[in-house]
Formats: structure tokens, sequence, C-alpha cells
């Protein structure tokens, strides 16, 4: 009896000791593996100039939660399998979160609503269109362009001829910029014309189609709805020294430098580093906002020549780059 | 064996509660014991714990405040000295090379390039512009912008409306002049009123250094890197200069409390800011009236203590578990003597009283051990002495049974009436049978031990008559005996015996001057019978050995021996009576039975046997 | 009873050894090779040369990328010309597990807390562009340079303008003088390659037989906006004496041409720059420029490359590729006049 007792309360204080032990062990790694959550962003495009606002603020956000952010971009700008496949190899390669800005509206959609995957997915900048499964971060686009036509309305001669840039249109962002533009410019439709690549052009770059149609046709102002247009056209301009006003969204130091040498006449930008910023709280669950709350923290602005070094303007144009 | 002590009334109860019951009762001071010491090692523990601890999160909550203060104080320190040097080479362009010089023949583009060069890594441009806001010089780049108007800007006004001072001013991007590659420049200006000579005419103009932004945000991020929560850089109005989230800041994506912390004193508070609390160290830097707050949310120190606390609740735990164990075999080292005592006491209920008593453990329980040894023993002596005293009494029953009916003395007797038959002495053979009837109604008295003296010394005579016969007055009985005592208790079988000897080792050969005598009388309230005769006499030796040996065989008479009388008598009435011996040789003997006064209608009857 | 324990006890220790063990094992498998990660820290985001280098950095990437099916994650950070701050972007490289990097040195000089940082965690630097001295290069067998001989370019410069030179002696020296009155606009003070440059190219033309006179030396940094500057003062002061510029590098070479341009001038010095950016060569095309020197940036980016992803896949070199030393690669530069010009305009765009 009593050896049996005594092995009995050896062993039980041993299991006690063990228990404590791994759970101490436990908690130890717990605590680190949890930490560090893997985000991956996947954006359109093959250069990450454009994005380097966005990934400003990806990056600040993912420091402030503790999660690593691997940026990818394309090796081309509009190859859908391409983008699906990154997408399927960030998956695997164990990403805890995805935030993508897609290269393809409409081509993306049955990929993504069908995705298996169980990891919070959220779109920036440009969404999928209806019946979106995730959640689309973006300013309103809608807005930016009929902003932009409303300021050519207020500054422009009533009987300008402009041409819009229909470039990039399978990403639904430049498609509800250009159904804002042309609401707002309704009155005036009969003064738009439409500068969409030939299909021996599809590949070019836009500089390149661009300039073909800036000497075919002679327009007063040039709108360019999203980045790659309005760096195209400016390209254009200067290249064949045309002197057309443009009217461009855009982001880059490149076309803010434009601004400031008034080759652009307006720019509408979009503060990128809040979409960055947003995307990835939203992505690691920090936030809960719906699409409209979100768009609603997302500024965008016009600026021209004259007010682009206000207080304001300078913050959102000149950002600080680590 | 467990069973062995339940009481009748759980024996209708579950077994297992009874036996919890039992463990329980078993088990009382070992529990006891343990969980006292458990308990108060906890209460220690605890206590002991929460005191430290507390003491520890408040002193690692003041070296944190402290760190942060002292990173505080040394980012502070390197601002300052960033600031002054920027100062330095305002003052060297000023008051080394401008102010002597007539500009009109000594340009100053040479040491504004030198000065620049020397401080690149610092500074993005050297400019000095005229009261007009034309450009006089610039280092590095001097290809202004087009259509920038400078007595515009912020630094040309603020350093003409205070000529005596250096103006710093607010983080803004360069816009003078012409730049490649799209750069732009982050710089916070310094800007002085200057006196410009041209062919000695002296005018105003503002002396401009761009310093590059890139430092300072250098300076405050490396500050930021170390301790827990961060530092901030704002001018007196409260407006951020560098923030580690400047750029969500100016986004409005994350709030800061800098309008408020603007209006506090140089030191440290505790604000509350969005629901959280938070520590904040401010010191402002000299000539600039810049402010550098550090911030630290409360709850950063809790959770470094998240860590401690849980090691210490840890280790509070494994510790009371090792000295709850600890406590369990301290514990049964120390009742285990006290329960070896108690098993020891169990089979001494049972009955077994060759069982060796524990002794061992502590002193007291040794002397409770040896004590109840002792105890032990001596019942065992006294109840050996009642189971030798019993067997005593059996014996002498026996003995006394058996010479109720004296083989000897029957065939003797009998003999003596067959002679006295054929003898035709038919008188005496009647006396004779009728005496020896009358000895054995009295020699078994119905089976009882205690009759009246009366009837012992009737007994007496029935055989001194029948004896007589036999012996033909070779003796003289006489017998006194006080009434008085006639009624008094005595053992049976006692007188008889003793005059048996008499006759048969006293006066037998005496011829007819054999005198026995029987005295009975009270003395002191006791009762004496004496028989004494004046035969031979028994010599020293014999008469110790009487009483004492009864191996002694008995070559005549009943068979019981003066040991057997003395013996009985004790048994009966206690050690004090009995019989003693006087004799002297040739002189006679005298045997006297000493008895207790107890009437015969108080006596009680001892157990058979 | 005490086997028991003893037993018991065996039995912990072998658990929690087991522990350890399993914890090891985990650990092991992360490490398979399925993703390399390579760190790229430039000293100034704003030179077009080096812009250049970096987006064939990216296309060799991705390129290989689809290739091998292994993920590549290159990461670009500016150092913004502060050596500090290069400094703590190598170390957060380490830090987060870079399998190699890939380092522009701000201060050539300084390289010793890269070095030392990289040797720690054991991570490869594969340094480029901007030259370490040797004695810091050999402090390490995991250190390499991948760069071209700043010699060779100066060389090239002065080869340009003695063959210029020798084709109209006359339409150069405007003065009649029978001197090349130059001026020199530099990289920054201490550069390596503007050092060695500024010697080389006038000693060739020395060398060549020919006289020549300094009549300015200004420090650009590398800089268009800073050369213009300085082109402008040097304009005011010398005017139509200048026969020849000698830039450092394209940029600042573009740099006196805005200053040119802007002063309206008519008759242009001999320009020569080094590095062959698209605008350099577009003013090679026009005559604007005499000539540059081509700086291979593909070659140069590929061989960075090829040393980066073979020292992250710890798989040898390719065999084609000779280390000097085992550590430097060096590319040769490549004249470029008027004559090859639009060729080497297509090259680049390849």
């Amino acid at each position: 009896m009593k050896t049996v007792r005594s092995l009995l309360f050896v062993s039980l204080l041993l299991v006690v000791i063990l228990g404590v032990f791994w759970v101490y062990y436990s908690m130890m790694t717990e605590q680190e593996n949890k930490e560090i959550r893997k985000v991956s962003v996947i954006l359109y495009g093959n250069s990450s100039e454009q994005w380097e606002n966005l990934s400003q603020g990806a990056e600040r956000a993912a420091k402030d939660l503790g999660a690593e952010v691997s940026l990818v971009t394309m090796s081309g700008d509009n190859d859908t399998s391409e983008q699906i496949g990154l997408i399927n190899r960030e998956i695997n390669n164990g990403a805890n979160a995805i935030l993508i800005a897609v290269c393809n509206s409409k081509e993306l959609r049955p990929y993504l609503n069908n995705l298996e995957s169980k990891i919070p997915i959220v779109m920036l900048e440009t969404g999928i269109m209806e019946n979106a499964k995730y959640k689309c971060i973006s300013s309103d686009n809608f807005e930016m362009g009929s902003l932009l036509a409303r300021h050519i309305i207020e500054n422009e001669d009533p009987k300008v001829k402009v041409a819009i840039i229909y470039d990039n249109e399978q990403r639904d962002s430049v498609v509800k910029r250009y159904e804002g533009f042309c609401e707002t410019f309704a009155d005036y439709e009969d003064r738009i014309v439409l500068w969409k690549r030939n299909e021996n052009e599809k590949s070019n770059k836009s500089m390149l189609y661009l300039q073909r149609e800036l000497t075919e046709e002679a327009v007063d102002i040039v709108v360019a709805l999203d980045n790659t247009a309005t760096e195209g056209i400016v390209d254009a301009v200067l290249n064949l020294n045309k002197s057309v006003k443009i009217y461009g969204i855009g982001n880059t130091d490149k076309a803010v430098s434009n601004l400031d040498d008034n080759t652009i006449t307006e720019l509408i930008y979009q503060n990128e580093f809040s979409i960055g910023y947003l995307g990835m709280q939203e992505v690691l669950g920090a936030v809960d906002m719906s699409e409209e709350e979100l768009q609603s923290l997302i500024e965008f602005r016009a600026v021209t020549k004259e007010d682009m070094y206000t207080a304001e303007n300078q913050k959102m144009l000149f950002p600080f780059v680590k | 064996m467990e069973f062995h002590h339940q009481n009748i009334g759980q024996i209708g109860k579950n077994k297992m509660s009874s036996r919890l019951a039992k463990a329980y009762k078993k088990r009382s001071i070992q529990l006891i014991i343990s969980i006292s010491f458990t308990a108060v090692a906890v209460v220690a523990m605890s206590f002991m714990g929460i005191v430290l601890y507390t003491q520890f999160a408040d002193n690692s909550k003041n070296m944190a405040i402290e760190s942060n203060k002292q990173l505080l104080d040394q980012a502070s320190w390197n601002l300052n000295t960033y600031i002054r040097s920027m100062m330095s080479i305002s003052d060297t362009m000023y008051y080394s090379v401008i102010k002597n010089r007539d500009l009109t023949y000594y340009p100053l583009d040479t040491e504004m390039n030198l000065l620049y060069e020397s401080n690149k890594d610092n500074l993005i441009s050297i400019v000095c512009v005229t009261e007009d806001g034309a450009v006089m010089a610039a280092a590095p780049v001097a290809t202004r912008k087009e259509s920038i108007d400078i007595t515009a800007k912020d630094w040309f006004i603020q350093a003409n409306k205070e000529i005596e001072n250096l103006h710093f001013s607010t983080p803004h991007v360069q816009n003078l002049f012409e730049n490649s590659n799209y750069r732009y420049y982050w710089v916070v200006s310094l800007s002085r009123a200057v006196e410009l000579t041209n062919i000695g005419r002296i005018r105003r103009g503002v002396l401009l250094v761009d310093m590059n932004f890139n430092g300072i945000e250098q300076l405050l991020s490396k500050a930021n890197e170390k301790g827990n929560g961060y530092m901030y850089l704002m001018d007196q109005n409260g407006e951020i200069i560098y923030h580690p989230k400047q750029q969500a800041i100016y986004s409005n994506l994350v709030e800061e409390n800098n309008l408020e912390a603007a209006d506090y004193e140089d030191g440290s508070h505790v604000e509350r800011f969005n629901g959280e609390e938070r520590v904040v160290i401010i010191k402002t830097v000299g000539y600039t009236g810049w402010k550098l707050v550090s911030v630290t949310p409360v709850k950063e120190f809790a959770i470094n203590l998240n860590q401690i606390r849980f090691f210490t609740v840890m280790v509070g735990v494994v510790t009371i578990v090792l000295i709850s164990f600890g406590n369990i075999f301290i514990s049964s080292k120390v009742t285990g003597p006290i329960r070896k005592l108690e098993n020891s006491i169990k089979y001494l209920e049972d009955g077994n009283l060759d069982m060796d008593i524990y002794i061992g453990g502590t002193h007291e329980i040794r002397h409770l051990g040896k004590t109840i040894t002792s105890m032990v023993n001596q019942m065992r002596k006294l109840m050996d002495e009642m189971v030798t005293e019993q067997q005593e009494k059996r014996k002498s029953a026996l003995d006394a049974l058996q010479a109720q009916i004296n083989p000897h003395f029957l065939y003797n007797t009998l003999d003596s009436v067959v002679w006295m038959v054929e003898s035709e002495r038919y008188q005496e053979a009647i006396s004779m049978v009728t005496a020896l009837a009358s000895l054995f109604r009295i020699s078994l008295s119905k089976g009882k031990n205690v009759i009246s003296i009366r009837d012992e010394i009737a007994h007496a005579k029935y055989y001194l008559e029948i004896q007589k016969v036999r012996y033909k007055n070779r003796f003289n009985v006489s017998i006194e005996v006080d009434p008085n005592i006639e009624d008094c208790c005595t053992i049976k079988l006692i007188v008889q015996p003793i005059l048996e000897n008499a006759i048969y080792y006293g006066v037998e050969y005496m011829d007819g001057e054999g005198e026995i005598l029987i005295r009975g009388y009270e003395k002191d309230s006791e009762i004496y019978i004496e028989i004494s005769d004046n035969g031979m006499g028994i010599p020293k030796d014999t008469v110790e050995l009487l009483l004492t040996d009864d191996t002694r065989a008995h070559k005549r008479g009943s068979g019981i021996g003066l040991r057997n009388i003395d013996q009985r008598i004790k048994l009966y009435f206690k050690g004090e009576y009995g019989l003693s011996i006087k004799s002297e040789l040739d002189e006679g003997t005298m045997i006297t039975i000493h008895l207790p006064k107890i009437y015969m209608k108080d006596a009680k009857e001892g157990g058979k046997g | 009873m005490k086997k028991r324990i003893i037993v018991l006890a065996m039995i912990v220790i072998v658990l929690f050894s087991g522990c350890e063990n399993g914890f090891g094992i985990v650990k092991q498998k992360e490490e398979e090779k399925n993703s390399i990660k390579i760190g790229v820290s430039i000293y100034d985001e704003y030179d077009t040369f080096i812009s250049d280098m970096v987006s064939e950095l990216k296309e060799w990437s991705k390129k290989k990328e689809k290739e091998t099916g292994i993920t590549i994650m290159i990461d670009v950070v500016s150092a913004g010309q502060s050596q500090l701050t290069q400094n703590d972007q190598i170390a957060r490289f380490a830090d987060q597990g870079y399998d190699v990097v890939c380092v522009n040195l701000v201060d050539r000089t300084d390289a010793t807390v890269i070095i030392d940082k990289a040797k720690s965690v054991d991570m490869p630097v594969v340094f480029f562009n901007r030259e370490l001295v040797e004695v810091d290069l050999e402090r390490w067998d995991k250190l390499y340079y991948v760069g071209a001989i700043a010699q060779q370019s100066g060389e090239m410069q002065g080869k340009i303008v003695v063959d210029e030179l020798k084709k109209d002696f006359g339409a150069i020296d405007r003065s009649g003088d029978g001197e090349i009155q130059y001026v020199m606009l530099e990289g920054e003070a201490g550069h390596q390659d503007a050092l060695v440059r500024t010697q080389s190219s006038i000693g060739y033309v020395v060398e060549e037989g020919y006289k020549v006179k300094k009549l300015g030396d200004e420090i650009a940094n590398w800089n268009r906006a800073q050369a213009m500057t300085k082109m402008n003062a040097l304009l005011k002061k010398y005017s139509n004496q200048i026969e020849v510029i000698f830039a450092n590098d394209d940029d600042m070479a573009l740099g006196a041409i805005d200053a040119l341009e802007y002063y309206k001038f008519k008759k242009w010095p001999l320009i020569v720059g080094v590095n062959g950016t698209k605008e350099a060569l577009e003013m090679v095309k026009t005559k604007k420029m005499a000539g540059t020197v081509y700086n291979d940036f593909k070659g140069q980016a590929d061989a960075i490359m090829k040393i980066a992803y073979a020292c992250a896949m710890e798989e040898a070199f390719p065999e084609d590729m000779k280390l000097a030393n085992g550590k430097y690669i060096y590319l040769p530069y490549k004249i470029i006049t008027y004559d090859n010009a639009q060729q080497y305009i297509v090259i680049r765009e390849d």
C-alpha cells in the first residue's frame, strides 16, 4: 500500500511540473508565433513607383499591427492569368491575408468570388464590380471623375474639345471615373471624343498610341483617368511638343513634378497612403467598416500649380518616403 | 482489521462514505498538519508574491518613465546640437562673409559653395535674397523656378518681422529651385534678416538656410527605435514637425493629442486620450520653442509586466505544489510515529498483549510509547497473576475436592468398621459409620467453600471421634471455641487436615500423653483458631518448607498440605490471613489459623473453583 | 521504490528532449527554399543610372521567377544619401532574415558597419557601382563587388574628345591658341568614379599629345540641377572661352546642356558624359553631346542578380562568371558616339 501511494505522489508531482513547463513553453512560443502575420500586397502594373504611397500606408499599418508585408507586382500591366497565378502562389506560400489591386475587374471577378481560401482578402483602389465577395477600399471614383468634369466646365472655355483617354477600362475604378465624368459633362457631350487603342496597339506603351492620337486629332484638353494614362499623355505631349491642357488623375512624383511645370493643368490625386493603411487595417481585422465608411475616409483633391504648395496639399503630394 | 472497530450504528451505511469517514478520521492529524502547513505556505507566498510584484511593477513603471525621460533628454540634446550647428552655418555665412563685404565686387558664391559642400549632409540650400525677393546667391542650385514670389514666402516675412532673431519654419517642401528627376525636398527653413552692402549702400536682405528635414527625421526615428512608446516633435503652437506616424496623421487616420500637449509645462504628465491612459513627458528645445514630446501608453508597462506576472504566478503555483508535497512528506514523517503508536494500540485492543509497542519519533511520542509499554507490561503481569491465581484456586479447589474423598482415610475407617462388625462391637461400628457420614456431609457442604466455624469445628469433632476409636485414646483433644465466632465464616477443611498432621506427626507416638488443643477466639476483630499439640515438633527448615513447597508427597494424611490450607485462605480472604506455624522440637507445635471476622450471613460466595 | 523514481525521472528527461527536438524539426522545415528575399539599398533614388539599374534588377527577378517558379522578393530602398540610413536599412534586412543584400554604398569609405552586420548573420553582400576599398572587401569571403573600371570610362571620354580633335582640331579650338580650354563638372567629393574619371579623361587627352587648360572645375554631385547652376556660373565667367565640357556623368552633362540652352548659346562646346542614359543618348543622336560612355547597366544588373541569386539559393555561381580575386566583376564600358547612338538606344530598351 505504502509504496503505491508514494509512487502515486511522485508521479502526480512530476505530471504537475511537466504540465506547468509545457504551458509556459507553449505560451512563450505562442506569443512569438502569434505575432507576425504575413500579408501579401498584390498590385497591378510592373513598377512599384506608382504604388509608393500606397505601400507606405500599408507598411505603416502593418508595423503597428505586427505584420509583415510582401509587395508583389506583375511583369506586365494587364495579364489576368499572371495575377491569378500570383494570388495562388502567395496563398500557397502561406500568406495570412491578401490585399489586391486587380488588373482586370471583370476577369478577376469569377476567380475571386469563387475563391475557396479562408484568408481575408481586401481589394484596393479598384473593385470587381457588382456582388463582390470582398470589400474594396478606394476613394469615390465616380466623384473624382465628376470633379474633373466640373473643373473643366468652370475653368475652361465652353467650346473646348475634350479627349478622354479610354484606356485600362477593364478596371472598374477607371470605368467609374469615366461615368462620373460623363454624367457631369452631360451637357457638353458632343464635345467629347474617346481615345482608345487600336487592335494592333494593344500591347504598346500608352505613350505611343497617345502620340498617334495627338497627331491625328486636334483637341484642347486631354483627360486622363488613371496614372498610366496621365504619365503617357505627358510623355506624348512633351515628345511632340504639343500644347494641350492635361487634366489628369494620378499620384506619382512624376505627375506632381509635371504639375509644377504646368505640363499638367490640374491633377486629381487620391490619398493612396490612406488606401494602403486602411486596407491593411481591414484585412488584419483591426477595423471593420462598410465600404461607404471607408470611402469617406479616403480623401481626394484637385490641385493646380497655384495651390499645390499649400500646407495641406503639400502633405499629400509630397509624402515622406522612408 | 479495519472494520474491527466499526460502531454498530455504521454498519448500515454506504461502504464508500464510511471508508472516507474512516480515512478522514485516520488521517486526521496528518491532514490537519498538511493543510495548515500548506495554508500557511500559500498565504505567505501569496503575500510575498503580491508585495514583491507590486513593488516590482511600480519600480519598473518608474524605471520605464525614467528611461523615457533619458531618451527624451538625449534626443533633445541631439536636436539642440543639430539646430545649433545649423544656426552656426547661418552665422558663419552672415558674420564671416556677408556682413563686411561689398557684394558688388565680391560675390558670395565661393564661400556659399564651400559652406554647402562641407555641410551637404544636412543642408539642402543656402540662399541669400534681397528685400525685393531677388536671389543674390544660392548654393548648390541657383536656377530659380519661374514665377516664384519669394517675398510672399513665410520664411521671408518672418525674418523681416523680427530682425534680431533667427526664424525656424515648420517643415515644408522647398519651392524655390528647379529640380531634376522629379526631386523634392522637405526642409526646415532657417531665415534671418541681413544687411547687404552694395557699393557702400546698405540694404535689407534675408539669408535662408534650408535644413534637410531628413536630419531631424533620422535623429528622432533613431530615438523612436528604443523604449516603449514613441517621441514626436512639435512647434510652440502644437503643430507637428515630426511624428513617427506623420503621414497617417496627415491623412486623418490617426489622432494625436498634440494641441493639448502644447499647453503642458515641461515635465511629465498623465493624460487620457482616446480612452487610453498615457504618460506624456515634454521637453522644450531651446531657442526654437519647439517641444519634444514623449508618449508612453500606460498599458505598455502592463504588457511587459504580463510576462512577469505570469511567471510569478507560475513560480508561485509550482512552489505551492512542491511545498504541498513537501508538507505531506514532512507531516507523514511527523505523524508517522503517532500512527505507528496508534497501530500498536490497535493490536492491543484486539487483545494481543504480546505485541511490542512502537517506540520512536519525537521524545513525547517515545514517552507515550514507553508509558504505554510499561502499562501494558503491568497489565500483562496483573493478568498473569490473575491467571495464576485462578489456576491456584482451581488447583486448591480440586485438591480440596480430592481431599473430600480421601481414599486412605476411607479405607482405614471402613476397615475399622469391618473389624468392629466382625468383632461384634456393633455400637462402636454404628458410631463410626455415623461419624463418617456426618464428616462427609460437612466435607461436601453441598459444594460450598465457605462454611461456618461451627460446622468446621463439628467436622473436626467427627474426625476426632473416628480417629479416637482407631487410635484408642492415645491422645486427648480439648476444644475451646468462643461461641461468638461460631457463626463466622471460614474455608472448609482447614482444621481437620491440621489435626491430622498433629496426630500423625505430632502425638501419635506419645503413648497417651499426647495433648491437642483447638482454640478459637476473637482478637482485634479478627478470628484465630489455634491447633496446638505437645508432640515432637517440626524441625526449623521443615517449618519453612511446609507452607511453601507443595511438591512434598504426602505419606499419610488427607493429602492437603498446610500450604494448600494457607493458600486457600489467602485466596479467599486475602494475603494477610492464613496459617502460621510455631514449633519447637520435643516441645510441641502450634498452628494458628488467622481469619477475618465475617459472619456467614455477610459472606459473598466467590466464583466456583 | 527508488528504482521506480529513477525510471520516471528518465522518462521525464526523454520527454523534454523530445519537445526540443520537435521544435527543432519544425524550424528546419521552414528553411526549404521556395522563396528568397533580396534586399537592395541604393544611395539615392533620383540618380538616373541607378534607377535604370534597379529596373533591370527587378526585371531579372521577374524573369527568373517565371523560369524557376521560386518566389523572389526584391525589396528596394533608398538611403537618401545618408550612410546612417543605409546602415539601418541593412540592419533591418539582416534582422528580417533576408538571404542576400545588394548595396550601393553612400559613403564608400564607410562600409564597416554593413560588413560587420552582414557577417554576423551570414548574409552575403553584393556591392555595386560605388566601389569600396579592397581591404574592406577582403574582410569576409561572401562580399562581392560588381561595377566597371572607372579608369576605362575616363579614358574613353578622353578618346571621344581626341577623336573629335583629330577630325577637326580647329573647329574645337575656337580661341585658336592651340590649347584646349575645358571645364570639368565633377561628381561628389571623394567619390571613386569622380576622382578617377576626372583624372583619366584629361590624362588621356594629354597623353595623346594635346595641350589643355583648365578654366573651371566644379562639383555638381551627379545632380543635373546643380550642374546647371554651376555651368551657369562658369558660362557667366568664361562664356565662349569654354571649348570642351567634361562631365563625370550624363546627368551633369545634361545640366550643362540646360545651362547652355538657358543662355541660348549658339556655338556649343564639346560635351562628353558617362553612363549612356536615355536622354544622353538622345543628345548624342542630336549631336548636342559629342558622345558618352555606355555604362552597361544591364550587364551589371545581370551579374549582380546572378551572384545574389546563387548566394541566396546557396548554389555555385554559373560557370561562365569569372570573378576577379573571387570577388570582383567589372563590366567594360562602351564608347557611344553619333554613329552607334541609335543602336544603343535600342539596346537599352530591350
